[in-house]
């Protein structure tokens, strides 16, 4: 049984909301969308969506530090959601541990929104049902998308590469070792529903280095090693520094 | 939580007309061959009870997003509390329906009866998978303590006994039954006057020590929102919030006391002491109507009081603040971390 879900690096995470933008224009044309907009351009914009970003500042002037902090649906599972339905239109599917939201037997009385302790569901008000993140299950199972491209639309559009997706039931994924090595959280584990989604807190990395250590590399030369990535580009942290 | 309409009319007044119909059947049970209970009390009776569940019905029917699929909602009654509700609800209508035909067609006293007990149970049902449908929902701690589900069962039947403590006199009914349901309308009334004053009194020391640390899993001692990610409301600032200070709370909440449970024990205390049947139909209906307006008051301010947890998220989580003598001065206004 495989549990599929993403991993938010909030080390990394900038809050450009380039993930919330891409899922909307993503679930506007995809196989569960449109998500309603009232007023987009105006005074009073309100619409569905489904990764909202929120921003915190931490500590005292001068030591502050903010986090930018995307939530949606964390896919948990004791989903309290599913428990909840009175219709059975929300399900979590066996196979892979999404959960969703059959559109044709949502009756809207939101119910499933009340009991999300998250808040990651919304109500579309034109289409009268409860709307939440597919973890793009139109996507990661796309043939017509090229390999690569099988993931959330948010995991793709993230510009530092904080969102990854994957399998954290398989303890050698990639989300599964990063859990492990940045000591990767769940929000609120005493609400009791077992959230898949997982945080790496913020850290700094320091090394200490004496003098003498300097000195005596001072005439080694720095060389450098590019990896390539699946999208063939350099990233920053490949590169190594004696 | 922000208060459906819809929702407080459903509870409230399928509440009343599920306790008129268990007021009706216990009178039966004990009435029964004294020939006090009239077709024309049963009538009444029973057409107040259907009408008020009916009405109730209807405005759930307008909370849905899509009601065309209403029926769905008896799908799931394994798991969920509302599903349950829903079919006890329909349950209970349609014994109401039942028995008000079998009494008025004369049928025979087990076959009403029966109608009758199962329609109780029915009833009793709904007053818990109603309430059920909030308690369960444990991480809004004002909703999820023993009052909430003490209280729908004991509204319920109180405001049931004061409709029938009208419709009783209005049929014609001069006898000791009359007197004997106001008195037990007192006794019911004053329970459910300290059930509620506990409730609020209980809710007044709830304090929860929950804050943006664990919302977001910090251990920061000081975190603040600044940023909400929108630039206007949107369903989480809505759905799950209704500005409310602690002033306007205790005005709010001696209002409900007051309207609902004060007011009207005062009338009925009045009404079971004094022998004019004319002016005490008078008073008792005055009492009914407040107390129907005063449980509409409770329910809505049952809903603006339950504090959702994804509140932190956006900055709306209402804190109280636990009065302990033992903390200095300095530190008795907790703040946000």
């Amino acid at each position: 049984m495989s549990q599929m879900a993403l991993v938010i690096d909030l080390n990394k995470c900038v809050g450009c909301h380039a993930c919330a933008t891409n899922c909307k224009a993503w679930n506007t044309g995809g196989e569960f969308g449109p998500l309603t907009d009232r007023d987009p351009y105006g005074k009073e914009p309100s619409g569905v969506w489904f990764n909202r970003v929120q921003t915190y500042e931490v500590g005292r002037f001068p030591d502050t530090e903010v986090i930018h902090f995307p939530k949606s649906c964390m896919h948990c599972k004791n989903a309290p959601c599913v428990k909840a339905c009175p219709t059975g239109a929300t399900y979590k599917r066996q196979e892979d541990g999404i959960v969703l939201v059959n559109y044709k037997d949502c009756i809207g009385c939101k119910y499933c929104s009340w009991a999300c302790p998250y808040g990651c569901r919304e109500f579309d008000d034109f289409d009268g049902v409860m709307k939440k993140c597919t973890l793009c299950i139109d996507r990661i199972y796309n043939e017509d998308l090229p390999e690569e491209e099988r993931k959330p639309a948010c995991v793709l559009a993230c510009p530092t590469r904080a969102r990854v997706f994957g399998d954290i039931d398989d303890p050698n994924s990639e989300v599964s070792r990063l859990i492990r090595d940045n000591h990767g959280y769940r929000l609120m584990p005493e609400s009791g529903a077992d959230p898949s989604n997982h945080y790496l807190p913020k850290r700094k990395v320091t090394i200490q280095i004496d003098e003498e250590e300097i000195l005596a590399r001072r005439h080694v030369f720095v060389t450098t090693e590019k990896k390539f990535t699946s999208y063939g580009e350099t990233t920053s942290d490949d590169i190594a520094v004696p | 939580m922000h208060p459906e309409m819809s929702l407080i009319l459903l509870t409230v007044l399928a509440g009343t007309g599920q306790g008129i119909f268990i007021s009706v059947v216990m009178l039966d049970l004990f009435l029964h061959g004294t020939g006090v209970l009239s077709d024309r009390i049963i009538l009444l009776a029973g057409g107040a009870s259907i009408g008020l569940q009916l009405m109730g019905m209807l405005a759930s029917v307008f909370h849905l997003g899509n009601p065309q699929r209403g029926w769905k909602a008896i799908l799931m009654w394994r798991n969920s509390w509302l599903s349950r509700e829903v079919i006890s609800l329909s349950l209970s209508f349609g014994m109401v329906m039942a028995y008000t035909i079998l009494f008025v067609t004369g049928a025979d006293y087990t076959l009403r009866i029966i109608a009758g007990l199962v329609g109780v149970a029915a009833c009793l049902t709904f007053f818990i998978s109603s309430s059920m449908v909030y308690t369960s929902i444990r991480f809004i701690r004002e909703w999820a303590s023993v009052f909430t589900p003490l209280g729908f069962i004991l509204f319920g039947i109180t405001s049931g006994v004061a409709i029938i403590n009208v419709i009783l006199p209005l049929a014609g009914v001069t006898t000791v039954i009359t007197w004997k349901v106001s008195i037990l309308l007192v006794i019911l009334a004053t329970i459910s006057l300290f059930l509620k004053i506990g409730a609020y009194r209980s809710y007044a020391r709830m304090f929860e020590p929950l804050s943006l640390r664990n919302a977001i899993g910090s251990n920061a001692s000081d975190i603040r929102l600044m940023d909400v990610g929108t630039s206007y409301r949107h369903y989480n600032t809505r759905e799950y919030f209704f500005p409310l200070s602690t002033s306007k709370e205790a005005s709010m909440q001696k209002a409900v006391i007051i309207t609902a449970f004060a007011f009207p024990l005062m009338i009925w205390i009045h009404t079971s002491v004094m022998p004019d049947m004319y002016l005490n139909t008078f008073l008792s209906s005055i009492a009914a109507l407040s107390m129907m307006a005063g449980l509409i008051l409770e329910r809505r301010l049952f809903f603006i009081q339950g504090n959702h947890l994804q509140n932190l998220y956006y900055g709306n989580f209402r804190k109280r603040y636990v009065r302990n003598p033992l903390l200095k001065s300095s530190e008795r206004d907790i703040t946000s971390s």
